[in-house]
């Protein structure tokens, strides 16, 4: 790898990922890109809006730097920090500040998660200016055209101790996204886990009965992703209970009743382990 | 009848009472208790008098009812087998609260060894809940049946406190679990309808005909079930095989279990099938009763339908200020939309997004009556619920005087005018005042509707309380931080300055909360709401009673700004679950929703509270509204101002606000409205009990 020519080339998407759309949002995302405005992508857990921002890079041919934001993120993690190596102080470039001078697409991920004094760092950059301040260097980046800041974050009603500022949220073109309709999961299902296209569909039936318990106990319901998940694992030999049971009802939570009532519910549609 | 009441018996008397007062009411004494009691000698009274007041400690209710029920025991039972038995009471009623205390209490001391293969309902009914939830449609709630099976009417699924039918438990609980997804079917693909008993009253044996269509209409929506749930369909039809059938019967059932089969169709089997003996019941159809889920449909129908004519009416006006003929009759139009129920609407020709609340309504009337009757179809007067306010209020105001309280406090508050830009000083005279109490015995009733909701609350809750955490970048601590260790001697490094957080502590986490629930007594609320509001401050008490937050409850209506009523149902200080009954069994609709002076008397009293976290949550079915002249009155953009800076005020104060509304059609100005707070629409009105604890719940834990 010529590391000389950008080194953000390892950031690159070389290969087309598989994305099925599920209304406009590619053409959003483009104009959006075009007239430099940043990007908030809103919805459940593992609906598909990591693999939406890989295929927009892919597609616009922007490298992608991705961060998952947590708590106790700060600042440096984003901006960038010195480092002492061999007794010497070394600036590294953090994520955000990489992606700026190198017009990439820059993707934080679950931003709710980390905290608002850390999250302000975005905010001349979210705007027309277009900047980003460097105070441990005392310099100010001016963003190219390339890049493209895109956050994403799962509303529904979180603790009131995690929620998205105003002035945040109202720098951004939101995309609003779901789970996909049924025709189309059941498509994606099959296409990512190579099960049958009757498999997918009980695998969407069950899913479809688990998103009504959300907010009765449970938080969301089974995603796409968790679906993709049961999916490969029949694929490699595990029986659709063995599978699901995995792949599905305790990732969806540690709650006895909960669990109880979800592996009915996936021996109501798939059937019990002994096949009747 | 009289009774001998010697020296002993009045003592016994004001013992009874002194232990259980709080299950005591004018109508339930202890006059029958101590006349029951003095059939029996001192000493066979003793294991009686051990264990009264060990209970009322627990719980009055669960006391008196124990007293009932343990009388007829005491000659015959020796006192260890009555101990045993009240240990097991009291074990039921720390696991599984009151209900399954009292179910225990009632089986009575003598209880059999139980069969191997027994599942309790107690034991499932928190999964059931679930499992019947994410079938999905009109909320329907699981409690134990007081019948000799299973049946439902339409809200609520009843089923047998026990099952014992198949040789195994892994067996009985798939019965448990189908006989769930049979009711849920009973409820959702058209059973029960209007017209089902002058239908059956046609027959010369109108019970005979009713049991028949039951079995019919079983098969019927075992076929419906069958493709959303495979696999449950496979074991119904497993025990379906084992039933003997006619070869008449089987050619009507082989009819009803085509796809396109409807309740009209078992009607019209009726007549060839009369005189055929009935085949064995399967075990998880329950009992063939038609009759409880009429009066509940009859009732929901006339609500809904008020409510969507209501909705009609708004939604047409909201559409077009300027005049409209007021027949506007036959102009909305209807269609159902492929995927699911869905809806198309149009008014005089123009596409028209139904609001989500019309949505659901209009599944739930369709749910009922298979199609969307014409006369729903003529929209109410843009006054819609309002005359119902009027006469409210006329009908209450015997009972409320407007005049200052004489046990409360009269309080005077701002009121942010958006056009002037500036406070009108002390604009609105507020009362805070004891609500007047009611009589209705509601907390045992939404209990035991909600058994299965509130269990599975109960439970989460418990996980709630204390957990053990790293806290990060602390200035002392358990050890050394390393992260941070790291980042702070590479600035030292650089010259900067060192961070001097650098430990981490293991902490338990105390809940430090205090919460106050306001909620909306107005005129609109008459009926469901005011219901769903009642059984939410029920479920919603005792969640929190169990978690141990603070808490307090007022509910509000106002009639001008001189008349702003705050009822005081529970206030932070109050601690006793046992009095709040009445409290809020006086929870009713009144007159107006004049928001912003409440929100600002509730952040006062909210501020008043020593905690880490100061939570408001309001409850109300729309928008601000009040009746009163002054130029242009406390409604549209001026209410949605003032509700949205009190809101903001309270922000600003450090409370964190949290709107939950119940009416959806509104949603335009929402936004506005809340944007200081945070909010949440509900669908269904009938979910609030369901979710306000889970509500709780997320909005306070991390
Ligand atoms: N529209 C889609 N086209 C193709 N695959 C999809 C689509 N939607 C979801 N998937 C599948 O679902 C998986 C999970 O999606 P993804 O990781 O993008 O979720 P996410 O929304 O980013 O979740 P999180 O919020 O947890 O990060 C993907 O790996 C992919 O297999
Ligand atoms: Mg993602």
């Amino acid at each position: 790898m010529s590391s000389d020519l950008s080194p953000l080339e390892s950031y690159r998407i070389i290969n087309e990922p598989y994305y099925e759309a599920v209304a406009n949002e590619c053409e959003l995302f483009s104009a959006a890109f075009a007239n430099r405005l940043p990007i908030l992508l809103k919805g459940p857990t593992g609906c598909g809006k990591t693999r939406f921002v890989e295929r927009m890079a892919w597609q616009l041919g922007r490298p992608l730097l991705t961060v998952s934001c947590h708590e106790d993120m700060t600042t440096s993690d984003l901006v960038g920090r010195f480092l002492v190596i061999g007794g010497e102080t070394v600036w590294r470039d953090g994520p955000l500040t990489m992606a700026v001078r190198h017009g990439a697409i820059c993707y934080l991920d679950e931003i709710v998660e980390a905290r608002k004094d850390t999250t302000v760092v975005i905010h001349p950059l979210a705007d027309d200016r277009r900047l980003l301040p460097i105070e441990k260097l005392g310099t100010v980046l001016r963003a190219p055209p390339e890049f493209a800041l895109v956050i994403s974050y799962n509303p529904g009603y979180q603790s009131v101790l995690k929620e998205l500022k105003q002035s945040t949220r109202q720098r951004f073109v939101a995309l609003e996204f779901d789970y996909p309709k049924t025709g189309l999961e059941k498509t994606i299902i099959q296409k990512e886990s190579g099960v049958s296209f009757g498999m997918a569909s009980a695998l969407v039936q069950f899913a479809q009965l688990t998103r009504n318990l959300k907010g009765n106990g449970l938080e969301e319901g089974a995603s796409t992703r968790l679906l993709v998940h049961a999916g490969r694992l029949i694929q490699s030999g595990r029986t659709p209970s063995e599978a699901c049971t995995a792949a599905i009802t305790h990732a969806l939570t540690d709650d006895a009743d909960l669990i109880a009532a979800i592996t009915a519910l996936q021996e109501s549609v798939l059937g019990t382990a002994d096949g009747d | 009848m009289a009774i001998d009441l010697s020296p002993n018996m009045l003592q016994l008397e004001e013992r009874l009472e002194e232990w259980l007062a709080a299950a005591l009411s004018t109508r339930r004494t202890v006059g029958k208790l101590v006349e029951r009691l003095s059939c029996y000698s001192e000493e066979q009274q003793q294991p009686l008098l051990h264990w009264l007041p060990i209970l009322s400690r627990i719980n009055p209710e669960l006391a008196f009812q124990a007293t009932q029920q343990m009388i007829p025991f005491l000659a015959t039972l020796d006192p260890p087998s009555l101990s045993l038995w009240i240990s097991a009471v009291i074990d039921r009623y720390d696991q599984l609260g009151l209900q399954a205390a009292l179910l225990r209490l009632r089986e009575g001391p003598m209880r059999q060894k139980q069969q191997e293969q027994t599942l309790l309902l107690d034991e499932m009914i928190a999964m059931l809940q679930a499992f019947v939830t994410a079938l999905g449609g009109r909320s329907l709630f699981v409690a134990s049946s007081e019948q000799a099976g299973g049946y439902t009417n339409t809200a609520t699924l009843f089923l047998p406190a026990s099952l014992a039918h198949l040789p195994s438990q892994a067996g009985n609980r798939t019965l448990y679990q189908s006989m769930a997804a049979h009711l849920w079917g009973l409820a959702r693909f058209g059973t029960f309808f209007p017209q089902l008993p002058e239908r059956l009253q046609q027959y010369a044996d109108p019970e005979q005909a009713g049991r028949l269509y039951m079995i019919l209409e079983g098969s019927r929506v075992d076929a419906k079930i069958a493709p959303l749930l495979p696999g449950l369909a496979r074991f119904m039809a497993s025990l379906q095989k084992k039933r003997a059938l006619s070869s008449l019967w089987q050619e009507a059932i082989s009819q009803l279990t085509q796809p396109e089969a409807s309740a009209q169709l078992t009607l019209s089997l009726l007549p060839t099938l009369l005189e055929q003996p009935l085949p064995e019941a399967l075990p998880y159809h329950g009992l063939p009763l038609w009759q409880p889920a009429m009066t509940t449909l009859l009732k929901r129908i006339a609500e809904e339908k008020r409510r969507f004519r209501q909705l009609l009416g708004e939604t047409r006006d909201s559409r077009t200020p300027v005049e409209m003929p007021v027949v506007a009759g036959h102009s909305f139009l209807f269609s159902s939309a492929e995927e699911g129920m869905r809806f198309n609407m149009s008014l005089e020709g123009q596409p028209l997004r139904p609001p989500d609340e019309l949505q659901l309504l209009l599944r739930s009337i369709v749910q009922d009556l298979g199609q969307m009757p014409p006369e729903y179809l003529s929209p109410a007067g843009s006054a819609g619920y309002r005359s119902d306010a009027v006469s409210a209020q006329e009908t209450t105001t015997n009972r409320y005087d407007f005049a200052p309280p004489e046990d409360g406090s009269l309080f005077a508050y701002d009121e942010w005018d958006y056009q002037r830009n500036s406070y009108r000083k002390e604009w609105c005279l507020l009362s805070e005042r004891p609500i007047p109490p009611g009589e209705e015995k509601i907390v045992q009733e939404t209990l035991h509707k909600y058994q299965g909701v509130w269990q599975g609350i109960r439970r989460r809750f418990e996980m709630l309380r204390g957990e053990d955490q790293w806290q990060r970048r602390q200035l002392f601590g358990d050890e050394i931080d390393m992260d941070a260790l790291l980042h702070a001697w590479s600035d030292f490094q650089a010259g900067q300055e060192m961070d001097e957080r650098l430990f981490r502590h293991r902490h338990r986490r105390q809940r430090n909360v205090a919460t106050l629930l306001l909620v909306d007594m107005s005129g609109s609320t008459k009926g469901w709401v005011n219901q769903a509001i009642r059984e939410s401050l029920v479920l919603f008490s005792h969640a929190l009673h169990h978690l141990q937050d603070r808490f307090a409850l007022y509910g509000f209506s106002s009639m001008t700004r001189k008349q702003c009523h705050l009822y005081c149902i529970k206030s932070f200080t109050q601690q006793q679950l046992a009095t709040l009954e009445p409290a809020i069994a006086g929870v009713q609709a009144m007159d107006y929703t004049r928001m912003g002076v409440f929100i600002r008397h509730a952040s006062t009293l909210l501020n008043q509270q020593e905690a880490k976290t100061r939570l408001l949550i309001t409850l109300s079915d729309g928008k601000p509204e009040d009746y009163d002249s002054f130029l242009g009155g406390y409604r549209g953009q001026y209410a949605i101002e003032d509700t949205r800076t009190a809101l903001l005020e309270a922000r600003r104060s450090g409370i964190h606000p949290f709107c939950i509304t119940i009416d959806r059609e509104a949603r335009a100005y929402l936004p506005r409205l809340y944007g200081p707070a945070r909010y949440v629409l509900l669908e269904d009105v009938r979910q609030l009990p369901l979710r306000i604890a889970d509500i709780y719940r997320k909005l306070t834990s991390r």
